[in-house]
């Protein structure tokens, strides 16, 4: 269950070090030369969501002493990550993995920024604005098919 | 569930910091510094005496003249730099917290940006520091003010903030180039010892800035020390009031007491429920009900289906907040400090029950998250039909209980408000602006939270405080420190 803000960050952390490692794999695997520089992008740009989303919240976290109250909980099960593919993964077996991953992602950056509105404002405008990001990314593995 | 690392797993054996060194203290007592959530010993901190104290202050009176020549501008970089250290070891700084407070690590890492905060604001010194002058005051002759330190200041830290609330006052007296002593709470003395490692490492001169281990005895010494002209102190109103107050004041050191509350959070009709509730858990629950800026009396308006349908919300919302050790990450409140103060927060359970309030919430029964202890555990508590003169409404509690009563409208809240001996803070929940202004403006309290429920002023403005709430004329934080920290010297000048 993830009840607080910290739980929120570290949970955060936890999908965007997965999601980068994915995509580093990928990248170094040599099964997909024409979309290596692409996975290696995307893996920066996760470590980058990352540190924002944290940043924010170490500088906002004295807002109002609220981190501990956000206004819903959300069930870490509803966002798990499934990271491996087999050995024979075709490039679109790769993508097809990647797209559902930007859209756990995605989905609980949005669920985070809700559950943490009422809250410090700075962390659900973060969590938002790396959602927003997680839909480009979406486009972007689409436009790799 | 993420229960995170302990930053440390030894037994600490403090020591003070004098003249730029770790010393023993002369006294060779020591007594255990405990983390609350596990009843374990996690550093043993020494209990000062007098000759501790001389020695600190005598460093701190030699250090004065080289340091207050020092420019401010030179001063600010040491904050610059130990602002940098801050920043690099702010998780390690916040697990301590938690681990000899028990507060959870949303509410270290609040605590520990806050501080920071404060050094941030006391960099600013060369710009909050200036003086301001007037030519031709008499023709053909101008006048000034410019503003100058005093000499060594002293700090009388609390337990329940024990890293923000030394940061109040330290970072701008060493920034308007005063010396300093610092006294931290011996029940909390490791995340102090964590800053004055970093000070240590910044590099300061030596004998800028000391530290005291201790209790009683060096609280007396620091009162009656010839060469210190100041002390800051948050604590009770009984010890803020009569001891540091008074006998300041006696030995002629100017003086900022900030001490215990009652607060009062009204809910209108009118209010956004969701947020609201939010709200009400963190002001009364968060930190487990240890801070001045807790809610303690839950004054709601309205008819008989808002005030049912509420505070059944405000009821499943605190009997699901989660208790434990604060570094679960899932855990939403800690326990309190010692085993002696949940027994005395136990004690005004049993005297809310003997005067007949309704306790609709029973903190005594709880569920853990985690195998540990209970010895400083409780669950929130909520009494209903409360009225003004119970024990409950009027004395601070600092513990997790709230105190509900209905109050017929807003005339009925500002007038017990004002009535309350304390002027610490009082928050009003509501969309109405006009009900806001009026509450603003006729509430006699000095920090005052419109749709926020803990009022802590940010580092640039005072940490306000009225009545019993607060003794002495400046606050500390932001301007009214810099004030408190120097004295305004005029001069008036003709050239013939």
């Amino acid at each position: 269950m993830l009840n607080t803000t910290s739980a929120f960050i570290t949970f955060h952390g936890k999908l965007e070090d997965e999601t980068g490692a994915f995509y580093r794999s990928l990248a170094s695997s040599g099964r997909y030369p024409e979309a290596e520089e692409a996975f290696l992008a995307l893996a920066r740009e996760n470590g980058k969501h990352k540190e924002t989303v944290l940043r924010t919240y170490r500088e906002v976290i004295t807002d109002a002493f609220e981190g501990g109250f956000p206004l819903f909980s959300l069930n870490e099960g509803d966002y798990q990550i499934q990271t491996e593919l087999p050995e024979d993964a075709s490039l679109s077996d790769a993508l097809k993995r990647a797209a559902d991953i930007e859209e756990t992602s995605r989905r609980f950056c949005t669920d985070a920024a809700k559950s943490t509105s009422g809250l410090m404002a700075d962390v659900p405008q973060a969590f938002e604005w790396v959602a927003r990001a997680k839909a480009r990314r979406e486009k972007e593995l689409e436009s790799l098919r | 569930m993420v229960v995170l690392d302990e930053p440390f797993k030894e037994v600490r054996v403090l020591r003070n910091y004098i003249n730029g060194e770790w010393v023993e203290s002369a006294s060779k007592v020591s007594v255990d510094v405990v983390n609350p959530a596990l009843m374990k010993v996690i550093g043993k901190v020494p209990r000062s005496n007098a000759e501790d104290v001389d020695l600190a202050v005598r460093a701190a009176a030699e250090a004065f003249p080289g340091w207050r020549r020092t420019t401010p501008l030179a001063r600010s970089r040491y904050l610059f730099r130990l602002k940098e250290l801050l920043e690099e070891n702010f998780e390690e700084i916040s697990r301590v917290g938690t681990m000899e407070h028990g507060k959870t690590i949303d509410e270290s890492r609040g605590e520990t940006r806050r501080g920071i905060e404060n050094v941030e604001v006391a960099t600013g010194i060369p710009s909050l520091m200036m003086g301001y002058n007037l030519e031709d005051i008499a023709r053909g002759i101008d006048e000034y003010v410019v503003r100058q330190p005093l000499g060594v200041f002293a700090c009388i830290a609390p337990f329940n903030f024990p890293w923000m609330v030394p940061l109040w006052f330290l970072p701008y007296a060493v920034a308007t180039g005063n010396t300093y002593v610092l006294k931290p709470s011996s029940e909390t003395p490791l995340s102090m010892t964590k800053l004055f490692e970093l000070i240590d490492e910044v590099g300061f001169p030596p004998g800028v800035v000391n530290m005291v281990h201790g209790g009683r005895e060096v609280v007396g010494a620091i009162l009656r020390h010839p060469d210190v002209k100041g002390v800051s102190f948050v604590g009770s109103t009984p010890v803020g009031r009569d001891v540091i107050y008074r006998e300041a004041a006696a030995h002629g050191k100017r003086v900022q007491a900030q001490c215990g509350a009652k607060n009062f959070f009204v809910v209108l009709p009118d209010a956004a429920v969701d947020r609201t509730v939010a709200s009400i858990m963190t002001s009364f629950y968060g930190n487990t009900g240890q801070r001045c800026l807790s809610g303690a009396n839950l004054l709601i308006v309205g008819e008989d289906d808002f005030y049912g349908s509420f505070m059944a919300r405000v009821k499943e919302t605190a009997e699901n907040i989660r208790i434990g050790y604060g570094l679960d990450e899932s855990v939403q409140m800690g326990p309190l400090r010692s085993p002696d103060k949940k027994k005395k927060v136990l004690g005004y359970i049993e005297k809310g029950l003997e005067e007949g309030a309704k306790l609709t919430l029973d903190g005594r029964k709880f569920k853990l998250a985690g195998d540990y202890p209970e010895d400083c555990f409780l669950g929130p508590s909520i009494f209903e039909g409360v009225s003004e003169e119970m024990v409950i409404a009027r004395e601070e509690i600092f513990g997790p209980v709230m105190s509900v009563m209905r109050v017929g409208g807003l005339d009925e809240a500002i007038k017990m408000i004002n009535e309350c001996p304390f002027g610490n803070s009082a928050m009003i929940f509501t969309s109405n602006g006009a009900a806001s202004r009026r509450f603003q403006y006729e509430v006699d309290v000095g920090n005052i939270g419109i749709n926020i429920g803990i009022v802590a002023p940010m580092a640039f403005f005072p940490f306000s405080g009225m009545k019993d709430s607060f003794f002495g004329d400046l606050h500390g934080q932001g301007r009214d420190a810099v004030d408190f920290f120097t004295s305004k010297k005029v001069v008036i000048v003709r050239w013939f």
